[in-house]
């Protein structure tokens, strides 16, 4: 969750007096303080049989157990090392570690920090996860990495150009032992920053870890004209991003100037940050940061009267809709303007019309006078209703709006508005599904508004398909046509919430990796470009037999085939770990209006929808140059639709996702 | 055990411990012992497991009759933090100490003081972790120290200025720094992060990576001026010649992770601490190998932690110990 406030805590090397630490830190306004638990130059007998030394470290009684619980990180100590390849070092250093880790459960520390050296965690991870097993308390695992790893650095320093590798370094040692502990949400990573920075794709790369802290060396503050400790402009912005992103700032290293000027710096630097502007999407969505929900089904459930509250209060899409039917319906006009007055059917009369004034087949009527049929599929509580009256009046052409509507709550609320709102407009109300209502006349134009976070997954083509017999040949649907997006991310923060999402047995959590999950997505990087999957387009064109005619259905429509598949290839620029997919949709309604959620083309302001997370059940290491390879299918049977997936990535390939649907579907 | 007069209610017991500091004067683990010429002793203590992890320094004069130096109890200077190393500066009357909180301190003494009381000159906090090392650069006027933050630092003594600094020289925690003999600017350093690095005055790039280890680098001292030692985490004491970088020959398996090792140039012995209570002396033959000529498994109750030779008498050793004992032992004459 993007946070409101800066949270800062204070790194002691050594915390000698922890009380008087402590309080110095809490009276400078530090949130929190980090200070080793043991001393770290204490190396002390331990046997298997239990360590030796009694008193290894002070009495916890010197602070209250609420200090113990809320203020303080603990340290391990530096010198672990149980991934040594020593064996004997190896052994030693583990049990040390348990010791550690032990005392540290015992304290109910809210986080425990370790530093990560290389690559090799091994050890280090078989014993957290231990750990993690016997501990009941919800403590933290810090892992903490610098931002540069200076040995290759040095290693390199004959190529040019070649720093990428001392910048990527230290990111494989934390994704290889975050790897190793399977993703597990306890464990964060906590970023050392360097006094060089990193190119933007290996910062947003970090950005899309669970980064639980930054540590800002006080050697990377420089004292400004009135001699307080500034940073420079970069640094700022690393720390920004970073601090949006839910991590806190550690302060470390040497005290150069006052402790308090460094925090009342941070303060400043996070008060004064640049405004981002009045984003009603950023409002809307605070607090639903990396949150996942599982997508609506509109179709087979009914919605209820809040989500279409939340829904309507969308400022954007409505205004789009009511551009687009304004556009449509002067399109019509025009239309009928250059085919003259040749219309010879005229409109018959309404079945169940409570009005018959309408279109009463004289042909002298001034085309345009004779109302346009305006029909809104899934008309909800109303707002495309209201938008179709809203263009009508713009484009001062009559209208016939009928409400096709399949939730009876919402049918009575629809009746009210025609009963007392819309009394003397032509608006007619049809209780039942667009699917099976059959009518006449036949609709000028159709509205409908049944896309979900990922275009036609809550089956606007099928229900489309289906209300096809009601609008006139050469009609007009809004919308027109549809996409769905897909990008390859990485996120192990959603990964980890997804397998989670419903806690179970290992049935669950492979059900829950096969499932697309509505979700505001934060703590995620983009590994390669967004890439369109399926397309859809209304009125659809018919299948046609192998003879070459066309396919009808018993009602005489068109018969179309709804089944997608896709394969989709991109380039991995950066290293990185794949956990899946981000997926959005763009929808052009008609003319040039269009409503977007891809990213580089996301409608401002518009709040309906939240992207997609499509995981994968193991998540992928790609190489730079690798090719990613993912093929997406729509399936349909008669009474359902699902999406299976699958991914490639050079010799190394998922399972096929959600085969035949049995982990999640949505039914017709 | 006398009975208190003072009732402490049995549910504020924790309340109690947390406000009343009046017990913790507790024992000191003793760290190093340096010895000056003039046979004034150095040694520099810290608290590492009681509730104030600060520390210390005594110094005194070595009894001539005896060659036994005994520890006064006092202490001369109080740290905030522990001191993992010190040495004498100028003369006796002047000491570099390295400490726990990162800072470097230079302290004297008035040799006309009755009182002989020690005040501290300069003190400079730079290292971003605790410093663990230091050595003699050229002497009276630089000192090189290094620490766990991974940097080493060539110090002014003189006005307590750091004039080189090698960021990140190292990627985890320096344990040990060593000059080179006949050397005013070159030094062996070696660290957790298993390398053992050769220095000039360059300060961007080691001169030369002279081994990685399998597993962390505790100590390391010059035999002479091609041949270096060091102990390491697992226990060994190995060699290396420098003029055949990137390899280097195991002298000798001690049971536990060697602490600190301290040569005796002139008569070719080395003196050895680990992580437990034994004080070892080795015997260094002409073709580098070693061979034990004494060990001493119960003089020390707890981890010995510095050695010294003494400078009178070449078969007399002196240890300091987390036992907070200072020992003195007679090797057999040879």
């Amino acid at each position: 969750m993007a946070q409101q406030e800066i949270s800062c805590g204070l790194d002691y090397i050594t915390a000698p007096d922890l009380q008087a630490c402590l309080s110095e830190a809490l009276h400078a306004n530090y949130a929190f303080i980090v200070s080793p638990i043991i001393h770290p130059r204490f190396r002390r007998p331990i046997l298997p049989s239990g360590g030796t030394v009694g008193g290894f470290t002070r009495s916890d009684m010197i602070l209250s157990p609420q200090d113990w619980n809320s203020r303080i990180v603990g340290k391990l100590s530096e010198y672990l090392d149980p991934d040594a390849p020593s064996p004997i070092v190896r052994q030693r250093h583990e049990d040390s570690l348990n010791e550690e880790l032990s005392y540290c459960r015992g304290l109910g520390l809210p986080a425990v920090m370790l530093s990560l050296h290389s690559k090799y965690t091994n050890n280090l991870a078989r014993t957290l996860h231990t750990y993690f097993e016997t501990s009941h308390h919800p403590t933290l695992i810090w892992a903490s990495v610098p931002m540069l790893c200076h040995k290759t650095l040095k290693a390199n320093i004959d190529i040019d150009n070649e720093n990428d590798d001392a910048w990527n370094e230290p990111w494989h040692w934390w994704t290889k032992f975050h790897e190793r502990m399977g993703w597990d949400k306890r464990i964060g990573v906590v970023i050392e920053m360097s006094a060089d920075l990193p190119s933007q794709d290996i910062l947003k790369r970090w950005l899309g870890e669970p980064i639980r802290a930054i540590i800002v060396p006080t050697s990377l503050f420089h004292n400004n004209r009135k001699g307080y400790p500034v940073l420079s402009r970069a640094h700022q912005q690393v720390v920004l991003s970073m601090v949006e992103h839910d991590a806190q700032v550690i302060v470390s290293g040497a005290r150069r100037s006052n402790i308090e000027y460094y925090l009342q710096y941070l303060y400043r630097v996070w008060k004064r940050r640049p405004y981002i502007g009045d984003d009603p999407m950023l409002s809307y969505a605070k607090g639903w940061e990396d949150y996942l929900q599982t997508p609506l089904q509109p179709l087979a459930d009914n919605l209820d009267t809040h989500t279409y509250n939340v829904f309507e209060k969308d400022p954007v899409k409505y205004d789009q809709y009511q551009k687009a039917i304004a556009q449509a319906l002067t399109d019509i006009h025009k239309k009928r303007k250059g085919e003259g007055i040749d219309d010879h059917q005229s409109d018959s009369c309404i079945i169940e019309a409570k009005k018959c004034e309408v279109g009463q087949g004289d042909n002298t009527v001034k085309e345009n006078e004779r109302p346009i049929t305006v029909m809104v599929l899934g008309a909800g509580r109303g707002p495309l209703v209201r938008a179709t009256l809203n263009a009508a009046d713009i484009t001062n052409s009559k209208v016939k709006v009928i409400a096709v509507e399949k939730n009876p709550c919402a049918v009575v609320v629809l009746a009210a508005q025609v009963r007392e709102v819309w009394r003397d407009r032509d608006v007619i109300v049809i209780p039942g599904d667009m699917r099976q209502v059959n009518f006449s006349p036949k609709a000028d134009i159709i509205v409908s508004e049944l896309l979900g976070s990922w275009g036609d997954n809550e089956l606007s083509p099928e229900c489309l398909d289906g209300a096809a017999g009601l609008l006139k040949s050469g009609g007009i649907s809004i919308p027109r046509e549809y996409s769905s997006y897909v990008a390859p991310i990485s996120s192990p923060r959603l990964w980890a919430a997804a397998r989670a999402a419903s806690p179970g047995n290992s049935a669950q959590i492979e059900k829950n990796l096969e499932t697309l999950w509505v979700v505001y997505m934060q703590n995620k990087h983009d590994i390669a470009e967004t890439k369109c999957v399926f397309t859809f387009d209304h009125p659809a064109k018919g299948m046609k037999n192998y003879e070459g005619q066309d396919l009808t259905d018993y009602r005489g429509l068109p018969m179309t085939d709804n089944r997608r598949c896709t394969t989709l290839t991109w380039e991995v620029e950066q290293d990185n770990v794949m956990h899946g997919f981000g997926g959005y949709f763009d929808c052009l309604l008609y003319g040039k209006e269009m409503i977007s959620i891809v990213p580089s083309t996301h409608s401002p302001g518009m709040i309906s929808w939240f992207p997609i997370f499509i995981p994968i059940k193991t998540p992928l290491r790609v190489m730079k140059g690798d090719k990613i390879k993912a093929i997406f299918w729509r399936c349909v049977s008669a009474r359902r639709v699902w999406y299976e997936w699958i991914v490639e990535v050079g010799v190394h390939t998922t399972p096929l996702h959600n085969p035949n649907g049995r982990s999640s579907e949505m039914l017709l | 055990m006398d009975n208190s007069n003072k009732i402490v209610p049995p549910h504020l017991n924790a309340e109690v411990y947390r406000t009343d500091t009046t017990g913790t004067c507790t024992q000191s683990y003793l760290d190093y012992i340096r010895l000056h010429s003039d046979g004034t002793v150095l040694v520099g203590c810290s608290e590492l497991t009681g509730r104030y992890w600060n520390g210390g320094a005594s110094i005194f004069e070595k009894r001539t009759e005896d060659n036994k130096i005994r520890k006064t109890t006092k202490k001369d200077i109080y740290l905030t933090s522990g001191t993992a190393d010190g040495c004498f500066v100028e003369n006796s009357n002047k000491i570099f100490l390295c400490e726990d909180s990162g800072a470097v301190s230079l302290w004297s003494s008035k040799e006309d003081d009755a009182w002989n009381q020690w005040s501290e000159d300069l003190s400079v906090a730079e290292h971003d972790g605790a410093v663990l090392s230091v050595d003699c650069l050229d002497p009276n006027k630089e000192y090189v120290t290094a620490g766990a933050d991974g940097n080493i630092k060539v110090w002014d003594t003189i006005d307590l200025i750091c004039i080189r600094n090698y960021f990140a020289a190292h990627s985890r925690s320096i344990y040990g720094v060593s000059v080179r003999p006949r050397s005013h600017t070159s030094f062996a350093t070696g660290s957790l992060d298993y390398f053992i690095s050769l220095w000039y005055d360059k300060i961007d790039l080691p001169a030369l990576e002279l081994f990685k280890n399998d597993c962390g680098v505790r100590c390391l001292q010059w035999f002479d001026e091609n041949n270096l030692i060091f102990g390491d985490e697992a226990g060994f004491i190995s060699l290396i010649d420098i003029r055949k970088p990137e390899t280097a020959t195991k002298l000798i398996e001690l049971p536990t992770a060697v602490h600190k090792i301290v040569i005796q140039p002139e008569c070719n012995r080395l003196s050895v601490c680990c992580d437990n209570k034994i004080v070892s002396v080795f015997d260094i033959s002409e073709d580098l190998k070693l061979s034990l000529i004494y060990e001493n498994r119960n003089l020390h109750s707890n981890f010995v932690r510095g050695l010294v030779w003494d400078n009178d008498e070449r078969n007399v050793l002196h240890t300091v110990g987390w036992d907070g004992e200072l020992k003195t032992h007679r090797l057999p004459c040879d």
